[in-house]
């Protein structure tokens, strides 16, 4: 009887765990079940968690990743309007929104399948958006000229409005350019102007450095210059000052010009030997002329040294 | 039964004894095996408890998918670092999230090496004078220049569940934002603002970006910090060094200039001043000077009209005796029919500043 409750028990569990395999799903979060009846989708479950369902063949679960996509197109040419070509690669983030309408149109919901469709569906929304932008669109330092989100923006409206035609069930969340390019033609040519670039810098910037130096040196001649200039105005003003000053001393000397002049002649004469002289003198310069023998008294008066200069 | 009836053979006493030594056997040898099934399903349940148990590293956070449902709600389905314990397979299933502190993505276009040769320390190549699309990443500027560019961006998730089950590959995701981001604003600025003047407004506009795309696209992260970097196309890098040798060329014939015109400015300021005092001090003793013998005179005047000649004749002995005292040399000539005598009566003379006088 123990062996036979033991024997049911383990029975009844192997039953249990069979019936689930058979008859219960679970879907996980970032995942949706489509569920078909006979080939045909009947329901989806969208909700995280168990789920009821027939066994097969009755019905068949399908799961599906409904996680954001990430697809990249290919680096590809461009032919823009101004005759330029670009090289433009961009990527997408995309969903699947509407599992019963995607698991049909792509085997048994297959994300790479979907990929292959949508890669048809970019390249033709960004070539023909693309198409209608000139070179400067892409590249500008002008705010207003520069179209870089408008164009990401245009080819991803373009890439919905086609998935909802289609009735892909997908759902584009966004799309943005990954890289730009040139072909390698033209990169060539870019390196050699921006050689020439490069070349007409140094020239300028030597050009420049040596202008900027000699205005800067000559700007400081010619301030040093004109304060000199002013310096020495001043000084002779103040010189004039000082004359017109002397002038107005002058005129006591009015009162005896002969002694003024005298005076003048003596003044002129100190300053003139004031130090580092060096006299010659003769014995009958006054005073030398007294270490001559004295001469008898009768012509003391016409040998005197009065009246003579040294 | 058997007393009433003893003509009735006994029971076969021969045979039952070997059915029930068999049976014995085999109700040994089941009960041996189901001792043994037992002690199989013991240790099978046990096993089958202790499966769930489960840790979390110190860089990841956890979630339980019970029958595919998280259990918890938002920051509640988290489970922090440390020993966990689930139900075991196929009932709930544990999703390890990488949840560092800092994250850390790097930009894969625009620069000449790929991460991964960044890492494997790869040395720059030339590509030559052009660049095929194919093996060459770049960026194009605002004026049609081609210049290299890569950026970090450090990060942190902020929203764990939306990072890693709204996205089949979130990470991916931040790399190419980080992508558009660098060709984004690369496009909109010269190559020598980007490069020089303006790096600083280069990086803010890629971060700007950087954001904006996180934002739009709803990753669930907060960016830490974005570092970018950005250099001229190899095979240019030459003439490029050329420009910013002249440039500090430039700078330093600015700086001398400078220098020289500070110097002029100063000396010239200097002579200024110096003339204006001495005109100043030329003025003063001019003044002074004449008032002074304007004093004299007046003083002496009256002097001189007494006797004239006797006032000259002192006058001139004063000024000989001054000037036989302050005179340096002094050379006494002879007369000319007497034997010559020069006495030097002083020191040898000094240099052309010697004045000299022969009376």
């Amino acid at each position: 009887m123990k062996r036979s409750r033991l024997t049911i028990a383990v029975a009844f569990v192997l039953i249990v765990i069979f019936g689930l395999l058979l008859f219960v799903y679970q879907v996980r979060k970032s995942e949706v079940a489509v569920v078909t009846l006979f080939g045909k989708v009947d329901h989806v479950k969208e909700t995280p968690g168990p789920g009821f369902r027939l066994p097969w063949p009755i019905e068949n679960v399908y799961k599906l990743d409904q996680r954001i996509q990430n697809f990249e197109g290919k680096f590809e040419q461009v032919k823009l309007p101004d005759q330029n070509i670009i090289m433009l690669l961009v990527y997408v983030g995309w969903r699947i929104e509407d599992p019963a309408l995607f698991f049909p149109q792509f085997t048994n919901g297959s994300i790479a399948a979907a990929e292959r469709n949508l890669e048809d569906l970019v390249r033709s929304a960004k070539n023909e958006v693309a198409g209608q932008h000139p070179f400067s669109d892409f590249i500008s330092a002008d705010e207003k000229q520069m179209k870089f989100t408008r164009i990401e923006g245009e080819i991803l409206q373009k890439v919905r409005q086609q998935v909802k035609d289609l009735h892909y069930g997908i759902d584009i969340k966004f799309l943005q350019i990954k890289k730009i390019g040139l072909p390698e033609q033209v990169t060539q040519n870019v390196f050699d102007r921006m050689t020439a670039e490069r070349q007409f810098y140094i020239s300028q910037i030597q050009s420049l450095g040596e202008e900027e130096s000699t205005k800067i040196k000559s700007a400081a001649d010619s301030t040093a210059a004109k304060l000199l200039s002013d310096a020495d105005a001043q000084a002779k003003i103040i010189r004039g000052e000082g004359e017109a000053q002397m002038m107005k001393s002058l005129e006591v000397f009015q009162q005896n010009p002969e002694l003024a002049e005298f005076n003048m002649q003596i003044t002129a004469l100190e300053d003139l030997l004031k130090e580092k002289a060096t006299l010659v003198l003769d014995q009958s310069t006054s005073p030398l002329n007294l270490l001559q023998p004295i001469q008898p008294q009768k012509n003391a008066s016409t040998n005197a040294p009065a009246g003579r200069n040294p | 039964m058997s007393e009433q009836d003893p003509i009735q053979p006994p029971p076969p006493s021969q045979a039952p004894p070997a059915d029930d030594a068999g049976s014995q056997a085999l109700s040994d040898a089941l009960r041996s095996s189901f001792f043994i099934v037992k002690i199989i399903m013991v240790v099978l349940v046990l096993a089958f408890i202790s499966s769930g148990f489960f840790t979390v590293g110190p860089q990841d956070k956890a979630i339980v998918l019970r029958l595919g449902k998280p259990v918890g709600e938002g920051e509640q389905a988290l489970l922090n670092p440390g020993p966990h314990w689930a139900l075991p397979k196929p009932i709930d299933e544990i999703e390890k999230i990488p949840f560092k502190s800092v994250q850390e993505a790097q930009s894969s276009v625009g620069w000449m090496l790929t991460p991964e040769e960044i890492r494997q320390g790869t040395a720059p190549q030339d590509f030559g004078n052009s660049l095929d699309p194919a093996s060459a990443s770049y960026a194009l500027t605002a004026d049609t220049n081609i210049i290299h560019v890569r950026a970090v961006l450090h990060y942190r998730i902020t929203d764990p569940i939306h990072f890693h089950f709204d996205f089949s590959n979130a990470t991916v995701f931040v790399t190419n934002a980080l992508n558009n981001a660098l060709l984004f604003a690369a496009s909109q600025f010269p190559v020598d603002d980007i490069l020089t003047r303006q790096r600083s407004v280069f990086r803010e506009a890629v971060t700007a970006r950087v954001d904006d795309l996180i934002e739009a696209q709803g990753l669930g992260i907060k960016r830490d910090r974005l570092d970018v970097d950005a250099v001229p196309p190899t095979h240019l890098l030459n003439k490029f060094n050329e420009v910013d040798t002249a440039t500090q060329k430039r700078n330093t014939a600015r700086t001398q200039a400078q220098t020289y015109e500070t110097k002029t400015m100063a000396d010239a300021r200097g002579a200024a001043a110096t003339r204006i005092n001495n005109a100043e001090s030329a003025r003063s003793g001019l003044v002074t000077m004449v008032g002074a013998q304007a004093k004299e005179f007046t003083k002496v005047r009256p002097e001189y009209e007494r006797d004239p000649e006797f006032f000259q004749r002192v006058r001139q002995m004063m000024a000989l005796e001054q000037i036989y005292t302050n005179a340096q040399d002094k050379i006494l000539e002879p007369h000319q029919n007497s034997r010559e005598l020069r006495l030097n009566l002083g020191r040898e003379p000094q240099g052309s500043s010697t004045n000299s006088i022969t009376p």
